[in-house]
């Protein structure tokens, strides 16, 4: 007796579901821009309300304002991030000779040209952050104190490759 | 037709060619034919003097294929670091070198707040009297 209430059950269930469009792609619902006259301003495109803070966004302003202070281990960090960012085109000492320019892609300048050494450190920031000519912008990818950590290894890399011999003369005895 | 009737035949066109108007023709064509060339060779000398010399092979840059871009990678990268962790001259008579990465990362961790000056760099001049400090 159960077995054919269960079977009259299945086959009603089946008979249901045959009616009707149960894919959804129909919902009941406002299309991208389209109007909609639910909201005050009549469209779906709703922006954010006046004043609208993302989270971490007081934390990031400050970031970009104020940069971390310069040790050991804000300039190893700097130095990660650039060996993976910037390396591929400026070269692993700042040279702008890296693979991708190997690979045919315009060179940069080299960070020990005398203008990128007299350059401001936020002009490299904003270069980091917006872009500059060929270069894209590493906005989305490095968070602004990444970028200070770069900004400061640059400056170790071009002390690196010309150092003032008579402001380190400790240094002296090594030289051949 | 006897054969006889055949020999007897007379020629069909009498055998006296002015051979001194076909030579002529033939002359006059030849001496056109040099005087073009010698008035182009003119022409060509006057307007485009490079028109005779062998034509310059030209050469398209060859595919930049590389075989091993591993081994590329590593070379480039040893070069590189090379750069980094070597003590060298890079203009001896100002007193420039080259210091390894590590020991410029300490004097610019020793810098303090300055860390993020651009490097002090004296120009390529004779020193002024204050040290070179602005
Ligand atoms: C895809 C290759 C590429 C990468 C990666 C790259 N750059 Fe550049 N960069 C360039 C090129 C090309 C230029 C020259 C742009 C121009 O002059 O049009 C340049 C220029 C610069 C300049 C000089 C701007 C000026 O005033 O002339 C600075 C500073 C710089 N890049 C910093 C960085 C830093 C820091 C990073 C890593 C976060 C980085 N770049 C990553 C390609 C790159």
């Amino acid at each position: 007796m159960t077995m054919r209430r269960l079977a009259c059950l299945t086959m009603l269930l089946a008979a249901l579901g045959g009616c009707g469009d149960h894919s959804m792609s129909q919902q009941n619902r406002y299309g991208t821009f389209s109007k909609a006259p639910l909201f005050r301003d009549g469209t779906e495109a709703q922006s954010l309300p006046k004043g609208t803070v993302a989270q971490g966004d007081l934390a990031r302003a400050r970031q970009i304002t104020t940069p971390p202070a310069v040790d050991m281990a804000l300039l190893s960090r700097g130095r990660e991030r650039y060996d993976i960012y910037c390396s591929p085109c400026h070269g692993l000492s700042g040279h702008g000779d890296g693979m991708i320019v190997q690979r045919g892609f315009p060179a940069p300048p080299s960070y020990h040209s005398a203008r990128l050494r007299a350059a401001d450190a936020r002009h490299i920031f904003d270069v980091i952050t917006n872009g500059y000519g060929t270069m894209y912008s590493y906005a989305a990818r490095i968070e602004p104190r990444d970028r200070w950590a770069i900004i400061a290894y640059i400056r170790a890399l071009q002390q690196s490759q010309q150092t003032d011999m008579a402001a380190a003369p400790q240094l002296r005895s090594k030289l051949p | 037709m006897p054969t006889e009737e055949m020999g007897n035949r007379a020629l069909p066109q009498p055998a006296d060619i002015h051979s001194r108007a076909v030579l002529a023709v033939v002359g006059c064509f030849l001496l056109f034919v040099g005087a073009a060339i010698a008035g182009l060779l003119l022409f060509l000398n006057n307007r485009a003097p490079g028109a005779f010399s062998p034509r310059v092979e030209s050469r398209f840059p060859s595919p930049e294929l590389q075989t091993s871009p591993e081994v590329d990678f590593a070379r480039l990268e040893a070069a590189q670091q090379a750069q980094l962790s070597s003590y060298a001259w890079v203009d001896r008579d100002h007193d420039l070198a080259r210091i390894p990465i590590d020991e410029a990362m300490q004097l610019v961790a020793g810098r303090g707040e300055h860390a993020y000056d651009a490097p002090q760099l004296r120009p390529a001049l004779p020193p002024r009297v204050n040290g070179g400090m602005p």
